[in-house]
């Protein structure tokens, strides 16, 4: 199985030629003068995929869930596969994922969970907190 | 002699959901679908057991469905060559 290695949200990020670019991570506020309003942000992950499943293709899911609601305000399914890797043989891979973020409309202020998982198996969940923009 | 068969995975979806199906070129007509890749794969390759036999079977991650095709002989965080593909679809709910 592949395994969430490391998750971060952020402006924004992209991934080029195989590395992963991160610009302004660690967000964990985000300050709107309404709401609803557009999230802007991106979510940067890291995969790990195990040395004798290079070949397979994964999956990564990314869900945003607002807990005083309860309500799941919006996913993401990625895949992902290795076509070829000059790994060491027993080397797992670490492959950059990005889920663009930036179009999720929150609903209200409060406390936003982000929950991550590969191949079904949960990663790191994060925490952010929508604010009125103070005056 | 065994034959390798091969499964084209696409992931498909939006406003609210998604799905990953399959296909392969080397069997005319045959599909497969499920709303996770785990279960795609059990119910796709429990189906070309039966048609093809029990030949190698080789995943495709098709790219055409949104996504982009990252690095191609590049350099990975470590430091090694890789080819990675990748599709991703947003849900909105």
């Amino acid at each position: 199985l592949a395994r969430i290695h490391s998750a971060i949200l952020c402006d924004f990020a992209q991934v080029r030629e195989g590395l992963l670019f991160i610009s302004s991570g660690g967000i964990t506020r985000a300050f709107r003068e309404d709401v609803p309003a557009p999230l802007g942000m991106a979510l940067a992950i890291v995969v790990e995929i195990a040395c004798d499943e290079l070949e397979l293709a994964h999956e990564i899911n990314v869900s945003i869930k607002h807990p005083e609601s309860a309500q799941v305000i919006a996913g993401a399914v990625g895949g992902l596969q290795v076509n070829e890797a000059a790994t060491n043989p027993g080397e797992n891979l670490y492959v950059p994922f990005v889920a663009a973020l930036q179009g999720v409309v929150v609903p209200a202020f409060g406390a936003y969970d982000v929950h991550t998982a590969a191949d079904g198996k949960p990663g790191p969940d994060i925490t952010f907190y929508v604010a009125k923009r103070p005056q | 002699m065994e034959t390798m068969t091969e499964l084209v995975i696409h992931l498909e979806g939006g406003d609210g959901e998604v799905v990953w199906w399959a296909e392969s070129p080397q069997i005319p007509g045959f599909s497969a679908a499920a709303p996770t890749l785990k279960e795609l794969r059990e119910r796709a390759y429990r189906a070309l057991r039966e048609i093809a036999g029990p030949g190698p079977i080789v995943e495709r991650l098709s790219a055409a469905d949104s996504g982009s095709t990252v690095g191609a002989d590049v350099d990975t965080p470590g430091g090694e060559h890789s080819d990675v593909r990748t599709v991703s679809k947003l849900v909105a709910c």
